[in-house]
């Protein structure tokens, strides 16, 4: 029973060396923020931490990387997470959005904090900061109805 | 053994990070009877709406993610933002023929629009969501 355990400990073990040299692109950042959320919507300084410490190591071209992101199998899956995140929804191309496609993304953004589908779970659990308080939920929430208000016209 | 102990927990954790948590929500469900009338469709697109659509998106539906995703019966309570997202989604999924789900149809041939009413369908709402946005 013990010699079992080893050999399977030692057996992954091995694998996580191994899994080591397959090669992982993870997303590549860029510091351009011309067409980004937070300059083009001027959002305030409480929804720029915000977005910034809940949203943007996903949904922009700012994602930071700690050090086990970059060691497999975790940086398979931070590079298969960030890149589909992205390719939903990415705050570094705000400005290049249609007005409907604002509209329905802030919407979204308001729901989704909401019901605490986002920031997901898995994510939360390892960085503590980015789990939104009822607060700061309600004050996305209103950021975003008054940003798509704004889009509307106004009303 | 310790070492082993510490990899076995270690490798655990690993398993566990692939493990995507989905919490599902119970949403409410109320009744009410008040089909499409509150809403203005067009003759055409209400009959796409309620051969293809309307058997989930409404108070008849049996999926509660379908309910969350749009209520058809519900369009005269939604203000601008919601039915400018509405419309953006209908753009959407009848342009990459998403809806109704395909496994859906297997089951509910006729209920599958033709691509002329998709087409229908996917105008009305551009023209909707363009009224919206002025």
């Amino acid at each position: 029973m013990k010699k079992t355990l080893k050999y399977l400990a030692y057996g992954l073990l091995l694998a996580l060396v191994i899994s080591q040299f397959i090669p992982t692109e993870l997303p590549e950042n860029n510091s351009d923020l011309s067409n980004d959320i937070v300059v083009t919507e001027q959002a305030p300084d409480e929804v720029k931490i915000i977005l910034r410490k809940a949203c943007y190591d996903c949904h922009s071209n700012q994602t930071v990387y700690p050090w086990y992101s970059q060691v497999a199998p975790v940086s398979w899956l931070v590079a298969k997470d960030t890149r589909e995140a992205r390719d939903e929804l990415n705050f570094s191309d705000w400005a290049e959005l249609s007005k409907r496609k604002k509209i329905k993304i802030l919407n979204e953004m308001a729901e989704e904090v909401e019901e605490k589908n986002m920031p997901m779970k898995i994510y939360t659990v390892i960085h503590r900061d980015a789990a939104l308080t009822d607060e700061e939920i309600s004050t996305l929430i209103s950021w975003t109805k008054s940003r798509s208000d704004n889009i509307l016209g106004g009303d | 053994m310790k070492r082993s102990g510490i990899l076995f927990v270690l490798s655990a954790f690993v398993l566990a990070s692939f493990i995507q948590m989905n919490i599902s929500k119970n949403a409410k469900t109320e009744s009410e009877s008040n089909p499409l009338e509150e809403y203005k469709f067009p003759k055409k697109v209400k009959a796409i709406i309620d051969k293809s659509c309307y058997g989930c998106h409404s108070v008849d539906g049996k999926s509660d993610d379908a309910k969350d995703a749009l209520r058809w019966d519900k369009m005269h309570e939604y203000d601008k933002a919601k039915l400018v997202s509405v419309m953006d989604d209908i753009i959407e999924v009848t342009g990459e023929k998403k809806m109704p789900p395909k496994k859906f149809l297997e089951k509910k041939p006729d209920w599958k629009p033709t691509d002329k009413e998709y087409q229908t369908l996917s105008k009305w709402a551009d023209k909707e969501a363009g009224k919206l946005l002025k």
